[in-house]
């Protein structure tokens, strides 16, 4: 199988399994206690231990752990379907790769020309992004929760964050941890462009130091 | 009976009683969640619409950071110590805590602490504004300057303190005080519960204790341990998780504990897997615990097998609590009696079931991509440690309120005030599980993003959630002041603390509904003090200063806070000598400790801390090394910075002074009071070398330029060396107070404690070992 960029498909697969099963469960577990809790006891406020068979309970225990457990590997195994949305491999071919700064409190993007800009990247639509994040003073986090993708922007550390846009679209870039007074306004766009579009505005860009 | 107003604050300022400090505990912990809570529904305010401008960002990144750190450690967690303090003495027949005045001390350092930080909010600059869980390097002096920023940090620490010391003394009281009879098997859960939080307090303090003095050595003495790249962000977010996790646990298990008690007494039959829940906590919750803290980082960048690795572990640690879930679910079948208590338990489960659920999920390294940072993971925590720990905690409160005012609640006001809560808890806090696309932590959000309507109905019900728990005080106030008179055993429970089973021994424990201690007040004069109180305030006053020391007032408050200390210290050593406040010692007749003394119990007890300190500033240092290369940082060759023979006369000295450390403990054994002495002082001497050749170390450095401020290098070898000097300092001091006492109290009386202190002497020499040759030879 192809290693491919993360897609809001494969995580929303990947959620979906969680979700059902996590549901089912809850819905179960708490409808049963539910219940008996608010059934009155049969034996009427009697005090003192009772005992239903030993051997009974065990193998209620039993089976009980080994739904659990099974439940659990399901959706560990379901975690592991999906290394691809957090690994990045090297070199992917056809890919570009930009560098990502976080500073209080904007994100700098910079291309491989060199060009730097400040507050929106801008990508060909169809091609394989690797962003190189990394911060210049605090602790920042790089997301774009629409696209299901998200790095931390560590000073002094280099994170890896690949991404491929189907359609010409917009999304918005935020920082998810808390950076300093400014940090909720620590927005960038992103826009996906044609690549003939992109093309034409990379081509048309003097180079700027960084 | 006259209110006697001076009576009433000596009486509650001097006590050790544990069950005096139990309310204690109980009133400042509902105080600082007051505070806490407050802090929350400004916030819910301030999100309740888009674009919203009641709160500034700056405002409301002090209330989130605040709220945080307040509720988790100043209320919640005390809040379960304060039903501890209560009652795990009573559960095991133990008369009081295996050190009275310590209880005491931690209790008033618990106080003061919460005072400095939330004291620290009304200081020039505000309280800190970098979220509760402090990462760095937002949290240097370069991004948040400020003396209350310093101050709040300082309260954290001393809280550290507190609560170490807490867990060392609970812990050798559920090891050594239990009442004859009361076997391991006999233990009741709320104890077992009590005595998992105790181990884990114990194991995750020290790494927060290190991290705070590491934090604070940058604030204050220049150090760039988390400023620099090579430790910086990543350092302090393991050593945070690291305490961070096991937290989490340290505040639920103490509601899962009162739990556990309820359920059988309200269902009529008995815990369910009694034996099983408890192998599961302490099997593998406990040892799990220390392995999950990446979870935390899944988005850091940690590669492929540690994401593999802690979601593994993650999954592995929800296995013991699906079986305490499944074993309490089991024990309702059948029905149960549904009283308030009952129901506030009830309510725990549920909430904890999704919140332990929503864990799951975040347990998946590709969901938690999008999830962390976002108000899932609010929704999440929220579900585990409102919804299971403050419902199971309250539950506790009415199930003992009878048994510690001997007044029986209003039962329509307990329902009220759950149906209200139940209802409101999940209208705030149900939305959040939808908002997975809003980050965490932002002070407002454009409309936009369409995430208003689950605002405004959280916010909704935040009014709700908060309003009903006015009910819970008046129902309180009720009891205290026009209750009916409770029978002494409402629930026909079986538990020891109703007076069942016959293990009780002791006077204080005996009685229902005294508040504590009134009824034998001749036997309880002897274990009051001053002292706990005294030296609170001296550590207090002087955190106080060393956050203001920028400023030269600050300075003379160290003094003053340190002068005070002293004088208190000394008191407290008098007290001891004139044996004004005694004991007696006892010798643990349970397994595994037959023949340990209650005092060397605790003495290895603090040790094992004590190592985790020490390891985790020596890890940080081995860390910071290891990554020296990012930050440029070149470690300086041997023999270039720190002189090798300097090092080695002082690790001769410390190492003789083990040496003639056994040889006192021996001679006291075999009674030989002069050789005692002799040997006791020959110690002395040698330590007292050490201290000096240390320090003319440091002074030679300072005549070259080298102090803690010039590297990265530098500051650690002077903050290591400087923790362990003012170890070793301390252990002189308490040299004096051996020498004096065996002067005072000739014979074997007088020089009993001995063995106790060369265990800590024996231990700081071997932290030595290990810091000599990590600064000078290699
Ligand atoms: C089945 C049990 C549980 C699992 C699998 C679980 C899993 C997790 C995971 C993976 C995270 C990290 C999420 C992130 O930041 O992206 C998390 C966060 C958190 N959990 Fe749990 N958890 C469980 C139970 C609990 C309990 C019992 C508590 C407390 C009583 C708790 C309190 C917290 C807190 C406070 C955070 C957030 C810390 C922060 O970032 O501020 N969790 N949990
Ligand atoms: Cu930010
Ligand atoms: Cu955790």
């Amino acid at each position: 199988m192809a290693v491919t960029p993360p897609t809001v498909a494969i995580w929303t697969s990947v959620f979906d399994v969680y979700l059902v099963l996590g549901t089912l469960v809850g819905i179960v577990v708490i409808s049963v206690l539910t219940y008996s809790v608010f059934t009155k006891p049969k034996v009427k406020a009697e005090v003192g231990p009772k005992r239903s068979s030993e051997r009974k309970k065990k193998i209620r225990a039993v089976i009980l752990t080994l739904i659990t457990i099974s439940i659990l590997t399901t959706v560990e195994l379901d975690t592991f379907s999906a290394t691809s949305l957090v690994t990045v491999p090297s070199d992917p071919a056809n890919s570009m790769t930009i560098q990502v700064v976080g500073q209080q409190f904007f994100w700098t993007f910079i291309y491989p020309n060199g060009y730097a800009q400040v507050g929106n990247l801008t990508i060909p639509v169809g091609e394989t992004i690797i962003l190189n994040i990394t911060s210049k003073d605090v602790f920042h986090s790089f997301a774009i929760q629409q696209l299901d993708v998200a790095k931390d922007a560590i000073p002094g550390r280099y994170n890896q964050l690949w991404l491929e846009v189907p359609t010409p679209s917009q999304y918005s870039i935020i920082c998810k941890e808390l950076c300093g007074v400014g940090h909720a306004f620590m927005t960038a766009e992103l826009y996906a462009v044609n690549a003939s579009t992109f093309n034409a505005w990379y081509g048309s860009l003097q180079t700027k130091g960084g | 009976m006259a209110f006697d107003f001076r009576k009433t604050v000596h009486r509650w300022t001097t006590t050790t009683n544990h069950k005096e400090i139990g309310i204690l505990y109980f009133i400042t912990s509902m105080f600082f969640g007051a505070v806490g809570a407050m802090l929350a529904e400004l916030m819910r305010v301030q999100l309740s619409v888009p674009s919203n401008t009641v709160l500034s960002a700056s405002l409301y990144n002090e209330f989130v950071t605040m709220h945080g750190l307040v509720m988790i450690l100043w209320f919640l967690s005390p809040l379960g110590i304060a039903l501890m303090n209560y009652f795990v003495p009573l559960q095991i027949g133990a008369p009081d805590l295996a050190f009275p005045r310590l209880n005491a001390v931690s209790y008033w350092m618990y106080l003061f602490s919460g005072v400095l930080a939330i004291g620290g909010l009304f200081l020039p600059g505000g309280g800190p504004n970098g979220g509760w869980t402090v990462y760095q390097p937002l949290n240097t002096s370069v991004y948040s300057p400020g003396v209350g920023i310093s101050l709040v940090f300082l309260g954290l620490a001393m809280l550290a303190a507190s609560v170490t010391i807490g867990s060392i003394n609970f812990l050798v009281t559920i090891a050594h005080e239990r009442a004859p009879g009361m076997t391991i098997s006999k233990i009741p859960m709320f104890t077992w519960f009590a005595t998992f939080t105790l181990i884990l307090m114990l194991l995750a303090f020290p790494p927060l204790l290190a991290a705070l003095v590491m934090l604070m050595s940058d604030r204050l003495l220049g150090t760039v341990i988390f400023l620099s790249v090579a430790g910086g962000a990543i350092l302090w977010t393991n050593l945070f998780w690291f305490f961070g996790h096991p937290e989490v646990y340290i505040v639920l298990l103490p509601a899962f504990g009162a739990i556990a008690e309820i359920l059988p007494v309200f269902a009529g039959r008995d815990l369910e897997g009694r034996r099983l829940i408890v192998l599961a906590t302490g099997l593998m919750v406990i040892p799990l615990s220390m392995l999950v803290w990446q979870h935390h980082m899944f988005i850091t960048g940690i590669n492929l097998a540690e994401l593999a690795t802690f979601s593994v572990t993650t999954i592995i640690i929800s296995i013991p609590f699906d079986i305490i879930v499944l074993s309490f679910i089991l024990t309702t079948l059948g029905g149960v009696k549904l009283n308030t208590p009952m129901l506030w338990a009830y309510g725990a489960i549920v909430l904890f079931i999704i919140g332990g659920i929503s864990g799951v999920f975040l347990s998946s390294f590709v969901l938690d991509v999008v999830f962390r940072g976002s108000y899932f993971v609010v929704a999440h925590f929220h579900y585990v440690m409102v919804g299971a720990t403050i419902f199971g905690l309250v539950a506790g409160v009415y199930y003992w309120l009878p048994k510690i005012t001997g007044k029986m609640y209003s039962e329509k006001l307990g329902l009220l005030h759950f149906a209200i809560s139940f209802i409101g808890f999940n209208i705030t806090y149900a939305p959040m599980f939808l908002l997975i696309d809003m980050p965490r932590r932002i002070v407002t959000y454009s409309a936009s993003t369409g995430w208003g309507t689950l605002n405004y109905i959280s916010s909704v019900g935040a009014i709700i959630f908060g309003g009903a728990q006015l009910i819970f005080v008046a129902n309180l106030l009720y009891t205290h002041y026009g209750g009916f008179p409770s029978i002494p055993n409402p629930w026909q429970s079986l538990s020891p603390e109703w007076g069942k089973g016959g293990l009780l021994r002791s006077v204080g424990s005996a009685a229902d509904g005294s508040y504590g201690s009134s009824e034998s007040e001749a036997i309880e004069a002897k274990h009051t003090s001053h002292r706990p109180l005294e030296v609170s305030i001296g550590v207090a006053v002087t955190l106080v200063g060393l956050a203001t020391s920028p400023y030269l007032a600050g300075k003379a408050v160290i003094v003053l806070g340190l002068l005070f200390l002293v004088y208190a210290l000394l008191r407290w050593a008098r007290d001891n000598m004139g044996d004004k406040f005694s004991l007696g010692e006892t010798f643990g007749d349970k397994f595994p400790f037959a023949g340990v003394g209650r005092i060397k119990l605790g003495m290895w007890i603090f040790i094992a801390s004590d190592i985790l300190l020490f390891g985790s500033l020596i890890g940080s240092t081995l860390f910071i090394r290891e990554n020296s290369a990012i930050a440029g940082v070149v470690w300086p060759a041997i023999g270039n910075v720190h002189d090798v023979t300097t090092g080695a006369i002082s690790t001769v000295a410390l190492l003789a002074s083990s040496f003639t450390m056994v040889r006192a403990v021996m001679a006291q054994k075999a009674g030989e009071q002069r050789h005692y002495m002799i040997w006791l002082s020959s110690t002395f001497v040698l330590g007292l070398a050490f201290l000096l050749t240390e320090a003319s170390e440091w002074y030679s450095l300072y005549l070259r330029g080298i102090w803690f401020n010039t590297s990265l290098p530098n500051g650690l070898y002077f903050l290591l060396t400087g923790v362990h000097a003012s170890h070793v300092t301390a252990g002189l001091v308490m040299m004096v107070y051996l020498m004096v006492r065996a002067v005072r109290k000739p014979g074997p009386e007088g020089s009993k404690s001995i063995a106790n202190f060369a265990l800590y002497w024996d231990f700081v020499d071997i932290v030595w070992v290990f810091l000599f040759p990590l600064f000078y030879l290699v």
